[in-house]
């Protein structure tokens, strides 16, 4: 009986251990503009999220974006946007192809690795710390021994860095918030963005308010390269 | 000795069950709003025209649209502005 005792009471402290509730500022760099950005980790799932908290909105109405990934179900959901088109997004968990190097840097007293991977159109090098033993990320990044403390674009478009990292934090994710909306897949998504962009440039062009003579030029920039022609170099002319 | 170990297993499992009590609201419900957060003005090789170009960013702040516009001097701007217009109405 006592062994059957200690065992449970040993199981419990293994469970509790492995439990992690952790909340984690990044500051977040996008295309010149900065953000904070929280990723809230419970146990097998996280969010990643706008922090309302620490700064002001540019516009009260705007949205928060979120991605959440559920490791038990291997699926990540996200909001995405387009012009006045907003999608929700539930992609399989990409399976990120790192390369372990040699370097290590220092982040919040934490010794770090670096790894690099190449995603959806753009290189990053990570520097993650195998001292916290949680295979998780900003954004969509994840699946490095170790917690990803800093991560850029190799063309410096994209930048996370952390800033602040909370053990044992009270905040939940409400998944079934964030699960309860009708998501499309990663494909549809794909080619709603092309459709969405398409449509755009047709009513520019029917609209007749391009002076004749006039040149125009669009570029869209965000971190996976969707629409390569208008994403890629300069964008599209017309 | 038992009854500390079911005490100590007691409270393992009270700390599971009050771990659940607070709830974070993450925004799903997005809001159809984008907003022009920068417009520059720039002169143009040719002389009668100008460059224009304006950025929209998203309000999930991971798209930015740059909409450069060169355009009859005077009006470039407002018809970068225009461009960007037409894919938010």
């Amino acid at each position: 009986m006592k062994k059957k005792i200690i065992i449970t009471i040993a199981i419990l402290f293994i469970i509790n251990a492995y439990s992690q509730n952790m909340l984690i500022d990044y500051n977040y760099n996008f295309n010149s503009n900065s953000f904070k950005n929280q990723l809230v980790i419970n146990n097998n799932i996280s969010l990643w999220k706008y922090n309302n908290k620490d700064q002001k909105t540019i516009d009260e109405n705007l949205s928060d974006i979120f991605i959440f990934k559920d490791y038990t179900l291997d699926f990540l959901y996200q909001n995405e946007e387009l012009f006045n088109a907003k999608f929700f997004v539930k992609d399989s968990l990409s399976k990120f192809s790192w390369k372990l190097e040699n370097e290590t840097k220092e982040i919040l007293g934490y010794k770090c690795n670096l790894a690099t991977t190449i995603f959806r159109g753009r290189k990053y090098s990570a520097f993650y710390t195998s001292k916290i033993n949680i295979s998780d990320g900003p954004w969509k990044f994840y699946g490095l021994p170790g917690l990803i403390l800093s991560i850029s674009s190799d063309d410096n478009i994209i930048q996370y860095e952390v800033n602040k990292i909370e053990f044992n934090s009270n905040e939940i994710i409400d998944s079934k918030k964030i699960l309860n909306n009708e998501f499309i897949s990663w494909e549809d998504f794909r080619l709603k963005f092309i459709e969405t962009f398409d449509n755009y440039i047709k009513k520019i062009k029917a609209s007749g308010i391009v002076d004749d003579g006039a040149e125009v030029n669009i570029k869209i920039v965000s971190p996976e390269i969707i629409y390569p022609k208008v994403q890629g170099g300069d964008g599209v002319k017309f | 000795m038992k009854n500390v170990f079911f005490s100590l297993a007691f409270m393992l499992i009270g700390s599971f069950a009050f771990a659940n009590t607070n709830e974070v609201k993450p925004a799903t419900n997005v809001v159809a709003k984008e907003v022009f957060v920068k417009s520059e003005n720039t002169k143009s090789e040719d002389d009668k025209k100008n460059s224009c170009t304006v950025t929209v960013h998203t309000s999930t702040r991971d798209v930015t649209i740059t909409i450069t516009c060169e355009c009859t001097t005077g009006q470039a701007c407002n018809q970068a502005y225009a461009i960007a217009s037409i894919g938010l109405n």
